[in-house]
């Protein structure tokens, strides 16, 4: 199956202008830092609007990232059947993320969908929350994600400047940032 | 239930634990054959990392064994080092460390209490089902486990795999204005640790009791984190360095982590019943008239009720950062110098899961020739099996499914962290010629 790197279709979805977004991932492990090169290149344009989390699986730090914001787009890295660099795109405050995208890859953590459920249980989803997931391919280590995931990246970058931050003026481009695992993204890391 | 069948009860994935295992008892004409707490995570080869490397990296080093007690290594890895170059730190730096190791306790504790052991008991699968129905409670355990998280990134640099500690101190000290802007924050975690303690006290606890041999850490005026005898309720009181005399490690066939035993009496239990056990008068009032009020006596042989004594162990770790937040004076230096020499150290501290023991030889200029782990969950694990064979033989009239959920809750009893305890290298090479 070719991968789907056309933009995904939002027909039908109001978004607002503005809107929260959150990478999440972990620079150290290849394709895992999809979220977070998404957050880095649009945290350079619009440094107000943007958090980087690195290896968030804490659910309060998460949570509490989101809380007081309406409108909420979070990037993360997804591991399902479809091929590498496929864009996935899911309204997260209307339903569950789907498991086969988010799988538990561990016995004790909680990942990106189990923070989610955790906050609908306590009330603390925000009104709208968007999810993009980048299919990846490799989760090893490494600092550099793959070349297909390396253009979704762009894309999906492209995508959120383009419908949340039209009316927005960039900050002027400056030198690309270090690569993810040496720039000083914020940190609110833990591994439960 | 007739005890004359065969039984087999099997977990191939324990859950709400901390690395890969999975739970095995045979039962036989109404005995118990077999229990097992298998362990079948890689081992990890840590030990072998270190061999031929600098001493100032065994802190950052063995902190990668686990991400929740990175700082239970960070701190067993310098004591050790420093014993070996016979270096003594001054009293901000010691109470410095005895700080980061409140943020872990609390985090690791707090995510323990609400996330892993109490779902348990109130007949949740996971902490969002519990989430659903006590929101308050959940909320309050998150927001533990966030302060704690944040005490730790804020003298290690980083909340999991701190960056800013090393042998003689820390590359930063931090001024008492940044200590002191956490105070609020922790005077609101001591009182949810209160609360905290009030609610698992009211939870339902298995009526079980065992004749342990608990071991811990006895300092002279402190609850112990860093410092102290190695002490047991069996009568052993030795300094760290004689660990190695008075405990053994075994490979049984069904772990990958060795399983330690005291090498005159054997299976022993370390962590907070242990420590709260041998160290009870050391706790401050609070947490004793909250110990009390929860209905515990000075020492508690129930493991399910491990659950308060963690609870009772946040309360102190949250008064503990506030003693010494509030008599903080910054150091003049971050650390003191270091001069290797060649010699071996020895270093035992508390992590929130039990004794972790590091010992170290070292040449002159300080390069790491030989070393040895014991992390608490492998010196837990021949104590965890004896409980499973001690409740599944007196509980065998339960049907499977509710004895296979006790027998998971005995080892989410011991916080077991798996990860830690496959660390080791033991390997034997045969080699011969045609």
């Amino acid at each position: 199956m070719k991968p789907r790197t056309e933009a995904p279709f939002l027909k039908g979805v109001r978004l607002s202008r503005g809107a929260w977004v959150i990478g999440i991932g972990n620079p150290c492990r290849s394709d895992d830092a999809a979220g977070l090169e998404v957050a880095a290149h649009l945290k350079a344009a619009y440094p107000d609007c943007v958090s980087c989390l690195e290896n968030a699986a804490d659910p309060e730090t998460l949570i509490s990232s989101w809380v007081g914001r309406p409108e909420v787009v979070v990037i993360d890295a997804t591991w399902s059947d479809a091929p590498p660099g496929t864009i996935h795109f899911f309204d997260a405050a209307r339903r569950p993320l789907p498991a086969e995208h988010f799988p538990c890859t561990s016995t004790h953590a909680l990942g990106l969908r189990q923070c989610v459920e955790l906050a609908r249980a306590l009330y603390r989803l925000p009104r709208h929350l968007w999810v993009y997931g980048i299919e990846g391919r490799n989760f090893a280590l490494g600092i550099r994600c793959s070349a297909p995931v390396r253009r979704a990246i762009d894309i999906v970058a492209a995508e959120i400047g383009a419908r949340w931050f039209a009316d927005r003026e960039a900050v002027p481009a400056s030198p690309p940032p270090a690569p993810l695992g040496r720039h000083s993204a914020e940190r609110g890391a833990d591994p439960i | 239930m007739k005890p004359t069948s065969k039984r087999s009860l099997r977990v191939a994935y324990l859950a709400r634990v901390e690395g890969e295992g999975a739970l095995d008892i045979q039962v036989k004409d109404g005995r118990v054959t077999e229990a097992q707490l298998r362990i079948f995570e890689p081992p990890r080869f840590f030990e072998a990392f270190l061999r031929g490397r600098a001493y100032h990296e065994a802190p950052d080093i063995t902190a990668r064994i686990c991400g929740i007690c990175p700082v239970a290594y960070q701190m067993s890895a310098v004591h050790a080092v420093e014993d070996a170059f016979g270096v003594s730190i001054p009293e901000p730096l010691r109470l410095l460390r005895r700080l980061i190791y409140c943020g872990e306790w609390i985090e690791s504790h707090a995510l323990h209490v609400y996330m892993l052991h109490a779902p348990d008991f109130l007949g949740f699968d996971d902490a969002i089902q519990m989430a659903a129905v006590h929101p308050d409670h959940v909320q309050r355990g998150l927001g533990l486990k966030k302060i704690g998280n944040e005490l730790v990134a804020l003298l290690g640099g980083r909340e999991i795999h701190p960056i800013n500690v090393k042998v003689g101190g820390f590359y930063r000290a931090p001024t008492p204005a940044e200590l002191r802007a956490l105070t609020d924050r922790l005077k609101w975690a001591r009182d949810a640790a209160l609360a905290t303690v009030a609610f698992v006290a009211g939870f339902d606890f298995p009526s079980f009791e065992q004749d342990y041999e608990f071991v811990a850490l006895r300092h002279p005026e402190e609850y112990p984190f860093n410092e102290g005898r190695l002490t047991s309720s069996k009568g052993l009181d030795i300094p760290v360095r004689e660990f190695n005399r008075h405990f053994e490690e075994d490979h049984v066939a069904h772990s990958t982590a060795l399983h330690a035993r005291i090498a005159e009496r054997g299976a022993y239990f370390v962590g907070p019943l242990a420590r709260y056990a041998l160290n009870y008068d050391r706790l401050g009032p609070s947490a004793q008239e909250a110990a009390r009020a929860a209905g515990l006596d000075t020492v508690c042989r129930n493991p399910f009720k491990s659950i308060i004594v963690r609870s009772v162990e946040m309360v102190y770790a949250c008064e503990e950062a506030l003693r010494i937040i509030a008599c903080y004076e910054m150091p003049a230096q971050p650390a003191v110098a270091i001069e290797p020499v060649a010699a071996s150290g020895y270093a035992c501290t508390e992590a929130p899961r039990g004794i972790l023991y590091h010992r170290y030889r070292l040449d002159a200029r300080g390069i790491i020739r030989d070393l040895r782990i014991v992390p608490p969950t492998s010196q837990n694990q021949a104590t965890i099996e004896a409980d499973l064979r001690a409740l599944v033989t007196a509980r065998l009239d339960l049907p499977d499914d509710r004895l296979t959920r006790l027998s998971e809750q005995v080892i989410r009893n011991y916080d077991p962290c798996i990860s830690c305890s496959v660390h080791f290298l033991r390997l034997n090479v045969e080699r011969s010629s045609s």
